[in-house]
């Protein structure tokens, strides 16, 4: 079992903003060479919340960033299952403005496929949406995807994708986003 | 200037976001040295260091075990006779 420690207010630089960062990253989940490694028998609280290693992408593959409107994203763990069966559910929404044609591609392709999302938050923590057994979905837009109705109204796409996980973990490592050789 | 220092290697030359300074472009030629030594020092997995950068920075000696895993090279007084670790 993982030692119990004390747990303090800990807020580096008393640093806590809330919300995610205006960019997120995506790509194929086939595509992904290596993600980094869950802990293996950690002993502390803090490694058995901590991944290791590098997200790496196959051959003349990478990681994409997408731009989304400040204050619509947001990375929310929904914790699920009965009792001696619980897990997590987490859950990425953002709203990308316009109805262009790279937003329309972008979800006419990756509606039905499994995905890798890296999510950063307001204080640099990232998070990883995928693993090698499991991916991240599209799970669909819960404030819409169109025109809005009137003259003020938010145009463009929200999304929200899902990545269920037996164990929340924040990634240290780095985010390529270019081809790896 | 740093590209006589370090290779960047498993990646075409680009973007990458990197842990400790975010989004860097290694294409570019004008990132700090000293930006590009951290990364290097701290294990970041798609920089090797160039013999001329292992002499100019550290000496002569620098170490890099198991693939990505960068051991923090160590500095040799000039007196001592040294052997390079690759």
């Amino acid at each position: 079992m993982i030692d119990f420690t004390d747990i303090d207010k800990n807020l580096p630089n008393g640093e806590n903003m809330g919300g995610i960062a205006q960019k997120v990253y995506f790509g194929y989940h086939a595509d992904v060479d290596k993600f980094p490694t869950k802990p293996v028998a950690p002993l502390t609280l803090e490694t058995s919340s901590t991944l290791t290693g590098e997200l790496t992408m196959k051959a003349g593959k990478r990681m994409f960033e997408m731009y989304l409107t400040d204050d619509t994203g947001e990375f929310k763990i929904e914790p699920v299952g009965e009792v001696d069966g619980k897990s997590f559910v987490t859950h990425l929404t953002l709203f990308h403005p316009g109805l262009q044609s790279k937003i329309r591609g972008f979800i006419n392709a990756a509606k039905n496929q499994n995905l890798v999302f890296v999510v950063i938050d307001n204080d640099g923590q990232k998070y990883i949406m995928g693993d090698e057994l499991r991916p991240a979905v599209y799970a669909g837009s819960p404030d819409g995807l169109g025109t809005g109705k009137d003259v003020a109204a938010r145009k463009g796409m929200s999304f929200e994708f899902t990545y269920k996980t037996s164990n929340i973990y924040a990634y240290t490592g780095n985010i390529p986003l270019t081809e790896a050789i | 200037m740093w590209k006589q220092y370090f290779k960047f290697v498993k990646l075409k030359p680009g973007k990458v976001v990197t842990s400790q300074f975010g989004e860097i472009d290694f294409s570019a030629d004008n990132i700090g040295i000293e930006i590009i030594k951290t990364l290097y020092e701290n294990g970041f997995p798609y920089l090797e260091i160039t013999e001329e950068g292992k002499a100019e920075l550290f000496g002569g000696e620098s170490t890099i075990i198991e693939g990505n895993a960068i051991e923090k090279p160590k500095r040799v007084k000039k007196s001592k006779q040294t052997t390079l670790l690759v």
